[in-house]
């Protein structure tokens, strides 16, 4: 009897870890693509995020247009993707700024276990010639603010990876 | 009339006549404010208002932490405040990102700290709308306004504006926030 009960306890001890482990399982992977790669100022273009979690319930993306020569940045509202097959989301956005340079996205996936973050910030540049990078044939060129900023933003994106790895 | 008498009611209507004076004085000065104002909250849970800095040159500042453009108008910003005395001079980082919360600005603030840039001026989330201190109300981030020793707004930018020194190549709006703060804080 007691070697039965010790059995019982065992088998619930490790369906308990089994259940533990797993519903904490790792965030999922989000795969993004956008159409076109390099889009132009005012363009339409499609977002699509391929999503590995099965249990989603509603997706967004955050975007954001901006300007890295004259350092202006607009924000628009959580835009809705619709669930395709195959669980991806997608979204088909006209960018409203004829001034930017480049666009940020951040996936935001709703399963339920809550809210998560993914590609946050990633950035997108436009189909244009940033023209305060000074002139490119020039050996001496010194770096324009746009440089900068990227340089900033590449450093500080990469310390926020750095951390998610850990 | 006894001497005694004349020099009471002297004393009387002194005191009176001094009280009604001196109650001049002690009226709120709040009566006479017409500065603007509006509240945010702060890090630490607490609400300010702009008229808590009444006296001093206030530059506000919109931003939000996705914005490349702001981090890098921080550090602009940082050496204006190293420059004047808080007597002269406050700064209020106001995050205008409505899904952005004081942990995510405190974060912000802990990666500068990281590569030692500290920005200790106030830093708060949006309460009133701020909107109508931007140049116009669908402008951009980062914007910067800046309100005189009365509260009034005296001057309104979008986009980056550096400290005292343009970048090789800038092609942005060329106005320097020094130039500014001293035009202003000599007025």
């Amino acid at each position: 009897m007691k070697h039965k009960n010790n059995k019982i306890l065992a088998i619930f001890a490790v369906a308990l870890i089994g259940f533990i482990v797993f519903s904490t399982s790792s965030m999922a992977d989000v795969t993004v693509d956008i159409i076109p790669v390099k889009p132009s100022p005012e363009e339409t273009i499609e977002i699509t995020a391929k999503i590995t979690d099965e249990n989603v319930t509603a997706v967004y993306v955050e975007l954001q247009e901006c300007n890295g020569n004259t350092g202006i940045c607009y924000s628009q509202e959580n835009i809705t993707m619709t669930g395709m097959i195959g669980n991806e989301f997608t979204s088909s956005i006209t960018l409203t700024h004829d001034d930017a340079t480049y666009l940020q996205y951040t996936i935001i996936v709703q399963t339920d276990q809550g809210w998560a973050e993914y590609n946050k910030d990633t950035k997108v540049d436009y189909e244009i010639s940033a023209p305060n990078n000074g002139n490119t044939d020039d050996d001496n060129n010194t770096p324009g603010f746009e440089f900068v900023s990227l340089a900033l933003s590449i450093m500080f994106i990469s310390l926020i990876l750095y951390r998610r790895k850990r | 009339m006894k001497k005694s008498q004349i020099l009471t009611t002297s004393l009387i209507i002194t005191i009176l006549i001094t009280t009604g004076l001196l109650s001049g004085c002690t009226t709120s000065t709040n009566e006479n404010d017409n500065g603007e104002n509006f509240k945010f909250a702060l890090l630490d849970g607490t609400t300010a208002e702009l008229n808590d800095y009444r006296g001093k040159i206030v530059i506000l500042d919109l931003w939000a932490t996705w914005c490349s453009p702001c981090q890098y108008q921080m550090l602009e910003l940082k050496k204006a405040y190293e420059t004047y005395s808080r007597d002269d001079l406050e700064i209020l980082s106001i995050n205008v990102e409505s899904r952005e919360s004081n942990t995510d600005i405190e974060n912000f603030l802990n990666q500068f700290e990281e590569y030692d840039y500290d920005l200790e001026w106030v830093f708060g989330n949006e309460i009133d709308d701020t909107k109508k201190y931007k140049q116009k109300p669908d402008s951009g981030i980062p914007s910067i306004c800046f309100f005189d020793r009365n509260g009034e707004v005296i001057f309104k930018h979008v986009g980056v504006m550096m400290f005292d020194e343009l970048p090789e190549g800038w092609t942005g709006d060329e106005t320097l926030l020094k130039e500014k703060i001293d035009e202003f804080i000599i007025q």
